[in-house]
């Protein structure tokens, strides 16, 4: 979404276009949902905290600086609903790995064979992921996987960039170890198989 | 370079195959309706708000006039004790 279209989007929400909802909605539905489900390892509850997302676009519309950058924004909100649900519930997010194997399985796959070496190096992939502190797990997710740019993640996680910088930088390695310590057998990259 | 500044080549590789899910699209078509008429709701609210101004504006010089009127006679009852008090 480019920013012009998003500025017009703002001012659209901001008069209560039902049109311009539908527009953010189609853009973001599926990623805030990815980014919230792998951050909580929960599918019900990211169902949950995405429907309290969007209220709250809605329900602060009129109140949206005109400037607003609609991505981070919602991003923002969907984390901080995250973090108060784990008070909440006075969650130990570090158990998110127990939950692995509530995802459903993806649908477009070329071959058998490069099914099954995706599918186990996709599960070691989530595996390792479920397995990092959320903090950690957060900041890769907004800017490796949702494309943030790293000042909009800093943002979002309240941090300022030096310090989601070194956040992030610490995370890959947690990840890279984590990936390391999972290999019983050499990583199948997906560009090497052929059927 | 602080010892933090660990770059994994193949993390960013790894994280680009992990696969987009789809979010439940009956529970999204029922967000998508409440979320419309909450829209539909807030657009109603600025005519609310304008008629609702001189309302306000009106309460707002009421209830410091009512609150000072019963410091007075509170004052007043106060002074009238102490008067009576000291015989003056």
């Amino acid at each position: 979404m480019d920013r012009e279209t998003e500025l017009a989007l703002v001012a659209r929400l901001r008069a209560g276009d039902a049109d311009a909802f539908d527009a953010v909605h189609d853009a973001y539905h599926a990623r805030l949902y990815n980014f919230l489900a792998r951050l909580s390892r929960r599918r019900d509850v990211s169902e949950d905290l995405l429907a309290e997302t969007w209220l709250r676009l809605v329900s602060t519309a009129d109140r949206l600086h005109t400037d607003t950058r609609l991505g981070p924004w919602l991003y923002t909100v969907a984390r901080n609903l995250f973090y108060s649900y784990c008070r909440s519930r006075h969650l130990d997010e570090s158990n998110a790995a127990s939950l692995i194997g509530l995802w459903p399985t993806p649908s477009t796959r070329p071959s058998p064979f490069e099914e099954t070496a995706a599918s186990e190096l996709e599960r070691r992939v989530e595996e390792a992921l479920a397995r990092l502190p959320a903090q950690h797990r957060e900041v890769l997710l907004l800017v490796s996987v949702e494309g943030l740019q790293p000042a909009e993640a800093a943002a979002v996680c309240g941090l300022r960039p030096e310090a989601l910088r070194q956040r992030l930088s610490r995370a890959r390695a947690a990840l890279d170890r984590e990936l390391d310590s999972t290999t019983a057998q050499p990583v199948v990259v997906l560009g090497e198989v052929t059927t | 370079m602080n010892p933090h500044d660990v770059w994994s080549d193949h993390v960013p590789d790894a994280l680009s195959i992990l696969s987009t899910h789809e979010p439940d699209p009956i529970r999204a078509a029922e967000i998508r309706t409440r979320c419309h008429a909450a829209l539909r709701k807030g657009a109603r609210r600025p005519s609310l708000v304008v008629a609702a101004i001189p309302d306000a504006g009106w309460r707002r010089a009421l209830a410091p006039a009512i609150v000072g009127s019963l410091c007075a006679v509170y004052l007043f009852e106060v002074l009238s004790r102490a008067l009576r008090l000291y015989r003056l």
